[in-house]
């Protein structure tokens, strides 16, 4: 240290304001931040720093032993790593540039050599493996989308994007820190890059690795210091590594002289480093040491084992320092000292041992040393085995957590660190071709190493001096032990003699070493060489000398020393194949070149560098030097990064690196180097935030040869493209994904399946089938070999689904699964074949339609909704009807309670009764589930069952929401005590309260569907939840798949709506209860098809199965009018046969009705109960018997037609739980059309309020010839007759009646042919409808009469309607029964009815057998039909017109079923030929005047229209609508009542020639149709020429047949104006008097009549209202003409 | 190894609407080929996936619904076409 001032004096410029003498207070290298982790820029200075060989005399490294490090190399090189401080150096120009943070790398001499490349990455692959992935999958996870890239997850990692350049135990510390570092997250890959430059070793291409200068050690104990250290580095005979000759020998030397406290005293070196400084220079440096002072015992130092077993407590040095070490040590600073080398020291050690192990087994390249290393395996390799446990120490756990792995056999370790250096030997033996035959060298010679320079110097007597002092083998092992032993446990206290001065003393060794020594000296090279060699190149000349060499020196083979040379190939780098390689000796121009860019580059002066490397590149590039080339291009690249300006252009950089990375690889086949330059630049790139560029520099690199390498690259990529400007996720997850996928390929699984798991979660949820196959299969493989056999099956179930994967593919999915599950199912201790495995996702079980069917139920699986519409609407019905009492009324609530359970007696008490007969008499509840097989393959599912829940509780009530049936259970506890009873080849298991059925397998095919019914028999009384499926697939995994159905959607609130909320389902949950009735029905004979309109009769069978009696059986049917269920009795009745009547055949039969509307659709369906006694005791149907009753079917409409039946029934014992059992029936029809058939009416000519009906019946039919039989007339005043013309007495004319009697006559052969319709054709046929006389003389009478006991229909109707405006609440007395007058008129008799008319004597002989063949309207279903068919009619029509009104929704109360003057007509025919028979209804010919159903007061009516009184809002609305539909409703304007006929003779004969003027009467019938209205009217008659205006004025149809006829004018005669008033139904005859003066044609159809609505006698029409009504009168006028011929009578005369 | 296209439409959350493989229909891979096929269909969709990343970016720099190559995978090209609602 007196010499410093010396070497400070040519170096002024040291701004080191450390005060070099006294010790750094807090130095300690440790888990400072600042010294650990590195920026990438730094990190690249210092991987490529300048590098210092070391050659220490054996007892030099003896010294550093005692302080359990091994040589002094380990000892010093901690300290190069960073040189406190900046140093200053000259650039070029040499101006002072001042560098921070400076470095130099320490190595033994012996170890410049290059290491095995495929052994490092195998020491690497290791050290990758031991990185624990968990960190990362915890801080990564959150990322699946763009969004969750947030600028905070960057933040962290963008402006400290930190290096960890070694140690271990600070990463740890730093980890926790600061979690979303980059390197943090992946620490495996800075691991990885840490490791890969620690393999740096010399190369030929550049001189980085080259040493600057050499340090020769030597301790003060050394006997003959001096020559000791002339001697090790000899110029005359160069270390191996020289003799290369790329590597210039020619180095600085600097000679250390190292103070042994222990072994010397301070004087003894003084005067020996004086010594040294007179022979060396000044290149000399004395370095104290070990000044602690032994203590008494020096024995440790010769048996360190000993010390190592005394502190075996490795791992509480954190907290209790050294607690059982040697109380005489520096207990402070020990471990401070210590960790200076304890990671370093466990790590280098265990690299070697590993760069042995994995060196070894790969054969040498050089044939002549086969023998030698194969030797070596033999000898080594045994104890290379066991030492393959990974690195704990080198996690970053070490330090903090004590870990059990840590327990290393101390003598493996020491074995192996013996046959390390040993292997340095042999490994540079064998490649060196140096002829030294060492078989006789045997492991044992542990400081072998240091005889390999000189073998025969005393190096190895001083090496081995301390041997004699242990006995035998041991002695062998000694070194070795004194540093192995303690290397595994890190309680090795090394430096355990340091002081604090002595560590600074190291620290200031190596910096003034590096700042008056290797700074000046690299200077003074680049000067040189800068000067002789550089300049000369840069010039003209030095191209020109470049370029001539090439010429000429291509002529002469041998090459000049100072060009490129071929060397044989050494190392264990060069690839397969090349025995030799290019080199340019050290001295040649172009080696100089790199090696001043290098110099350059490592002083920091990139710019000059780059130059440099610019110049020297093309000179590489004309010799093919493509190493030389490679590496050029490299560094080209890294300076521009390097340098602190700004980027030229990112593709030149990308570009030479590109370049330099292909020539690597393809040029040289040197990967390691390739690896090197993406790495620098990419840590480049992160330096630069360049993130973008860092995928393409990544992937370039993740070829085929190092799948870890590619592996970790591709990870790398990934996190770049999240740190991109736009952090792209997708690409992340892609490259992620490939990283896996290259991990799983080199092994290394954790880190596999942490890539595969995070990029999952960007593919999740978006579909792509394939791409989630992978991933899982990835992960589901990935985890099973980590022995996360639970994963793994949770993965594996992911697959199983229904992909695009073939079927070998999901075969193969299917066999590991299986695989997997066994084994986890073994590790868990289960049986895999009755726990289950929650979850399974084959076969998919359709939650929704799982059903639960009654036995007796007819298996429906149509439309759910259509049947609880029906139920629904039964309930109303029952409940609107409100007949009810009593017990009815509570069975009523429970049936509503009930609704959507399913309800089910026990049903198994009978069948060990029963089990003999018949076999499905006690059918059990079927539950049918839908399963699908998604895969490809077919599976099977094995011992199939339900899993079902019994309660005892019965009430339904109590459940609400199942227990949470996730939980997985052990499904089936209670299989023992299985009665097993055979039904039907199935398997029953009791479980006392119920018995299920069991399957025993069920193969589904690829992609089938199928219904699966399993039978359930309750045994007790409760409550059944049906809880799921209880499955075992392919025989080997048990699993139960929970049901879960959800009712109906809510949609009765706002939030309901919004969400999705579903009603609880109930329908799995059964209610048990005591035995009840149990219905089954069946239909026979029912017919598939039908013709519209025909009647067939079916059978239905009632059959109780149950074990009580059935009784109330009713039924609810879809199709109401097509059924009529008939009484026992009346089974095979047939219908059409006629009974004979004898009484009136043709006149109208009357019988009475009900005229209130009804529900056609319920029936009850058991005979005896009638509603009219519902007292009376009702017909109980016994257990098990059976009862046939006729149903008529009848094509009520064409289509095809599911009807459904819905069969409700009590039990004739009060059963509190059940009421009603429902029992659900459905029958497919199709109706064809057969007879379309139109009938109109028109007012006839003939009488007033007459009408002819015509019929239009066509035959739609291509086969069938109908056969009309009858038509029936039904109405209450009306009747039918045929057109005859016995109708009117007054107008009957004898003469007229014989011609149309002959008419009939001539038409009464093709009589029988006209009721017969041939296919296709089209008859017409005629009625006329009169009123019943006795029916409007009633009508009359009541009119009289007035408000008594009988209401017309109408007057009804118009009451109910104005109670209802009113408001009046009360209950209406139902409507009165109406008296229908029944016509049957016979088509085949048609003709003899009329005989009989005309001619009553023969009639009633010709008429008897035909009335036999009168079809009873009347009578059972045909009654019933027509009942029902008006009902639907009439219900549409009442909905249709008074649309949303509660008239529409309850007509009942305010309508009607026949109004006065409806008729009903039925139309009969049958076909002969096919046996069928049938009847159309025509149906709602209303005679009537129209009229608004509202007779009541305007008034009313106008006053709820106003609005004040309402007190809500909606009913005034729902009223507003009501009082529309009454006064604007388009079905109903009024109409005159009164109607007009004019009568007259057709011809009259007059004789004009006699008697001038021809004067006819003419009579006018006026009638007033209304049933309630009095009218006033006024007659004119009108002339024939002013009729013509009037009528114009009047009437719009005026013009169309004014000018027809009346070609001569006529008048009346007498008063032409009458008035008069007519009461309802009253008929005024008005005779008037046309007056002709000429024969001809006239219309006498000439009259206008004013008609006015009476208001003095309305005593329903009150005064307020009279204004109103006597405006709207009416004004009428003729529409038909009324020819009269008026003939002359002379003509006449001669033919009568 | 003849010109095969894998089309996907990606919806706006990710997901492939619709997929295809359009190969050379005329020609009947052989049986190798076909598994060989099998086994990178998972790839084509990671491919397709990822270059969503660039289609997203590129598809702002111009006004063009179809955006030519938009990335490359080895062998693979993609382009894309982008709907104009995007």
């Amino acid at each position: 240290m007196d010499e410093k001032p010396q070497h400070l004096k040519p170096l002024p410029s040291v701004s080191s304001p450390q005060p070099t003498g006294s010790p750094i207070p807090r130095m300690s290298p440790s888990p400072a931040p600042s010294l650990t982790h590195i920026a990438p820029r730094d990190f690249v200075a210092r991987a490529l720093g300048p590098r210092i060989a070391v050659i220490a005399s054996s007892d030099a490294n003896e010294l550093c032993q005692t302080n359990n490090l091994p040589t002094f190399v380990e000892l010093i090189k901690p300290f190069g790593e960073l040189i406190e401080g900046k140093v200053s150096a000259r650039d070029s120009q040499n101006l002072p540039i001042s560098i921070d943070n400076f470095s130099v790398r320490f190595a033994d001499l012996t170890q410049l050599e290059e290491p095995d490349h495929r052994a490092a990455f195998r020491i690497i692959s290791d050290y990758v493996k031991a990185q624990s992935p968990d960190l990362a999958t915890e801080s990564l996870d959150c990322i699946r989308t763009k969004q969750d890239v947030s600028q905070r997850y960057l933040e962290t990692n963008t402006d400290s994007c930190l290096v960890s350049l070694r140690i271990l135990p600070p990463l740890k510390f730093f980890v926790l820190s600061n979690p979303a570092n980059l390197d943090d997250l992946t620490p495996w890959y800075s691991e990885f890059r840490r490791l890969l430059f620690t393999f740096a070793g010399a190369s030929e291409h550049e001189t980085f690795d080259h040493p600057v200068a050499i340090i020769i050690a030597v301790s003060s104990a050394n006997p003959d210091p001096i020559n000791t250290l002339l001697r090790p580095y000899d110029p005359a005979s160069p270390a191996p590594i020289f003799d290369k000759g790329f590597m210039d020998p020619n180095v600085l030397k600097y000679y250390v002289l190292i103070h042994d406290a222990h072994r010397t005293s301070i004087a003894h070196s003084e005067t020996l480093f004086d010594k040294m400084k007179k022979t060396f220079g000044l290149h000399c440096h004395l370095l104290k040491l070990n000044s602690v002072m032994l203590p008494a015992n020096l024995i440790r130092t010769s048996d360190p084992e000993k010390k190592t077993q005394e502190n075996d407590d490795p791992f509480s040095i954190p907290s209790t320092p050294q607690a059982g070490t040697s109380p005489e040590n520096d207990t402070i600073d020990n471990p401070r000292i210590r960790d200076i080398w304890a990671a370093q020291m466990t790590e280098s050690h265990h690299i070697q041992s590993r760069l042995l192990s994995y060196a070894e087994p790969r054969s040498p390249r050089s044939s002549s040393s086969t023998s030698l290393s194969s030797n070596i395996n033999a000898s080594t390799t045994p104890f290379l085995i066991p030492p393959v446990p990974i690195m704990t120490s080198s996690t970053p756990t070490s330090a903090a957590f004590p870990s059990p792995t840590h327990s290393r056999s101390a003598s493996a370790s020491s074995l192996t660190l013996v046959s390390t250096s040993y292997s340095s030997i042999s490994t540079i033996l064998a490649t060196s071709e140096t002829p030294f035959q060492t078989p006789l060298q045997t492991p044992t010679t542990a400081d072998g190493f240091l005889a390999l320079h000189d073998p025969k110097d005393g190096f190895i007597e001083q090496g081995t001096a301390p041997r004699p002092g242990v006995p035998g083998d041991a002695s062998a092992h000694n070194l070795g032990l004194g540093l192995v032993s303690g290397l595994p446990a890190p309680v090795v206290r090394y430096g355990q003699y340091l002081s604090d001065e002595d560590v600074e003393g190291l620290r200031t060794f190596v910096k003034e070493m590096v700042v008056h020594s290797v700074i000046p000296f690299m200077e003074r090279n680049i000067q040189l060489w800068n000067e002789q060699v550089a300049s000369a190149r840069r010039g003209l000349t030095g191209r020109f000398f470049g370029v001539s060499r090439r010429f000429f020196g291509s002529g002469n083979k041998s090459p000049s020393p100072q060009s490129l040379q071929n060397v044989q190939a050494w190392g264990l780098n060069s690839p397969a194949g090349v025995t030799t390689i290019s080199i340019y000796p050290h001295n040649a121009p172009e080696a100089q070149m790199r090696k001043l860019a290098d110099y350059a580059f490592m002083l920091r002066d990139y710019r000059f560098a780059h130059s440099i490397y610019d110049v020297v590149k093309r000179d590489y590039y004309n010799d093919k030097a493509y190493k030389y080339l490679a590496g050029t291009q490299e560094m080209l690249g890294l300076c521009q990064l390097m340098s602190s300006s700004a980027l030229t252009s990112k593709t030149d950089v990308d570009h030479s690196f590109e370049l330099s990375v292909s020539n690597y690889l393809n040029r040289c086949k040197s990967p390691f180097y390739a690896t090197r330059a993406t790495i620098m630049y990419y840590e480049m790139l992160r330096h630069r935030k360049m993130y973008k560029e860092g995928p393409t520099a990544l992937v370039r690199m993740t070829g085929e040869d190092s799948d870890l390498r590619s592996a970790l690259f591709l990870e790398q990529a990934a996190h770049c493209f999240l740190r991109a400007p736009k952090s792209m996720v997708r690409k992340y997850a892609f490259h992620l994904v490939m990283a896996g996928h290259r991990f799983t390929k080199c092994g290394q699984r954790e880190h596999a399946y942490r890539c595969y798991s995070v990029a999952s979660r960007v593919f999740e949820d978006h579909h792509w089938s394939l791409v989630e196959d992978h991933i899982h299969f990835a992960l589901g493989r990935q985890s099973y070999h980590l022995g996360e056999l639970d994963a793994a099956v949770q993965y594996f179930l992911k697959l199983l689904r229904s992909s695009r994967q073939s079927a070998a593919q999901q075969a193969a999915y299917i066999r590991e699964f299986l695989y997997i599950y066994k084994q986890y199912a073994a590790k868990q201790g289960k049986d895999p074949l009755i726990d289950s495995l929650a979850g399974l996702p084959i076969p998919a079980v359709n939650d929704a339609t799982v059903r639960v069917v009654l036995s007796n139920a007819h298996a429906t699986n149509d439309n759910e909704e259509a049947w609880l519409a029906l139920e629904k609407e039964l309930l109303e019905e029952d409940i609107e009807a409100g007949l009810y009492a009593g017990n009815r009324r509570r069975a009523l609530q429970t049936l509503k309670q009930d609704d959507g359970r399913v309800l089910c007696a026990i049903g198994g008490l009978r069948m060990l009764f029963v089990l003999g007969h018949h076999g499905d008499e006690i059918e059990p509840v079927l539950v049918h589930i839908d399963v699908h097989n998604p895969m490809q393959v077919p599976i099977t599912l094995n011992e199939v069952m339900l899993g079902c829940h019994h309660r005892i509780s019965t009430e339904p009530e109590e459940q609400e929401l199942p227990e949470n049936d996730r939980e997985i259970r052990m499904p089936l506890g209670t299989r023992l005590e299985a009665v097993l009873r055979d039904i039907q080849d199935t398997l029953f298991l009791s479980f006392g309260a119920l018995d299920l059925e069991k399957v025993g397998e069920i193969i589904l095919e690829p992609l089938q569907q199928k219904t699966i019914t399993l039978r359930l028999i309750p045994r007790q009384e409760g409550s059944i939840r049906i809880r799921g499926l209880h499955y075992t697939l392919n025989a080997l995994v048990h699993t139960f798949h929970p049901f879960h159905k959800h009712g109906k959607r809510l949609n009765d609130k706002a939030e309901n709506r919004f969400n999705r909320v579903y009603a609880p389902d109930r329908s799995l949950d059964l209610h048990v209860t005591s035995p009840m009735p149990l219905l089954d029905v069946t239909f026979n004979s029912f017919p598939e098809v039908l013709f519209s309109g025909e009647v067939v009769q079916a059978v239905l069978e009632i059959n109780n199965k149950g074990e009580r009696g059935l009784t109330d059986l009713r039924a609810k049917m879809s199709h109401p009018s097509f059924f009529v269920i008939g009484k026992e009795e009346a089974l095979g009745k047939p219908i059409y046969e006629g009974m004979a009547n004898p009484s009136d055949s043709c006149h109208a039969d009357e019988y009475e009705l009900d005229n209130e509307l009804f529900n056609p659709s319920v029936v009850p369906v058991l005979p005896h109960h009638t509603e009219d006694l519902p007292t009376m005791k009702q017909h109980v149907l016994a257990p098990g018997t059976t009862m046939r009753l006729p149903v008529w079917v009848r094509g009520d409409r064409i289509g095809k037609h599911v009807f459904r039946f819905l069969f409700t029934y009590q039990s004739e014992e009060d059963n509190n739980a059940i009421s009603y059992r429902t029992l659900r029936c459905s029958k497919t029809t199709q109706v064809l059309p057969s007879l379309k058939i139109n009938a109109f009416t028109r007012p006839s000519t003939k009488g007033l309020n007459e009408f002819i009906l015509g019929i239009e019946t066509e035959n739609l039919q291509t086969v069938a010839e109908f056969e009309l039989s009858q038509l029936s007339a039904a109405s209450p005043s009306w009747v039918a007759s045929p057109v005859t013309l016995n109708a009117d007495p007054k107008f009957q004319d004898n003469s007229h009646m014989s011609v149309v009697i002959t008419h009939f006559h001539e038409s009464s052969e093709d009589q029988a042919s006209k009721s017969t319709i041939p296919p296709r054709q089209t008859t017409f046929t005629y009625y006329r409808i009169r009123k019943i006389p006795e029916a409007s003389q009633v009508g009359e009478q009541d009119a009289s009469f007035d408000k008594q006991a009988t209401l017309t229909p109408e007057q009804w109707t118009s009451t109910s309607l104005e109670r209802l405006l009113r408001g009046d609440q009360s209950k209406m007395p139902p409507p009165p029964k109406i008296k229908l007058q029944l016509t049957n008129l016979s088509f085949v008799t048609l003709s003899f009815v009329h005989f009989e008319c005309c001619n009553p004597d023969l009639g009633s002989m010709l008429c008897f057998p035909q009335t036999d063949d009168i079809i009873p309207a009347q009578s059972t279903p045909l009654d019933n039909f027509a009942l029902t068919s008006r009902m639907q009619w009439r219900s549409a029509s009442l909905t249709m017109q008074f649309p949303s009104t509660l008239l529409a929704k309850r007509p009942r109360n305010y309508f009607t079923l026949y109004g006065a003057n409806d008729i009903d007509l039925a139309l009969y025919w049958r076909i002969p030929n096919m046996q069928r028979h049938g009847h159309h209804y025509i149906i709602g010919i209303n005679l009537a005047v129209q009229q608004n159903p509202f007779q009541g007061s305007r008034a009313l009516l106008e006053a709820t229209a106003a609005p004040t009184r309402a007190m809500y809002e909606a009913t005034t609305k729902e009223r507003a609508v009501l009082v529309n539909s009454l006064t604007k409703n388009k079905y109903f304007k009024d109409e005159s009542p009164v109607k007009v006929m004019v009568r007259c003779a057709d011809v009259h004969a007059f004789d004009f020639t006699k008697s001038g003027l021809c004067i006819v009467p003419v009579l006018i019938s006026i009638k007033n149709c209304a049933w309630n209205k009095t009218v006033n009217f006024s007659l004119e008659m009108l002339a024939w020429n002013n009729g013509n205006t009037s009528l114009q004025t009047g009437a719009t149809r005026g013009p169309h047949y004014k000018s027809t006829t009346n070609v001569f004018p006529f008048h009346w005669s007498g008063a032409t104006l009458r008035n008069g008033t007519l009461v309802p139904d009253a008929t005024n005859h008005i005779t008037v008097h046309a007056c002709f003066q000429q024969a001809g044609v006239y219309d006498v159809n000439r009259w206008r009549l004013t008609i006015n609505y009476a208001n003095e006698d309305g005593a329903t029409n009150v005064g307020a209202g009279a204004s109103v009504e006597a405006a709207k009168g009416y004004v009428q006028v003729p529409n038909l003409p009324r020819i009269i011929s008026v003939v002359q009578e002379a003509e006449e005369v001669p033919h009568s | 190894m003849g010109s095969s296209f894998y089309l996907v439409i990606v919806g706006s959350r990710d997901d492939p609407v619709y997929e295809a493989d359009l190969g050379p229909s005329s020609k009947a891979p052989p049986v190798p080929e076909g598994t060989k096929k099998e086994e990178s269909k998972h790839l084509n969709q990671f491919i397709i996936h990822s270059a969503l990343d660039i289609v997203e970016e590129v598809q702002w720099n111009t006004t063009a619904t179809y955006l030519k190559v938009v990335d490359k995978f080895n062998e693979f090209l993609i382009s894309a076409f982008v709907s104009a609602g995007s």
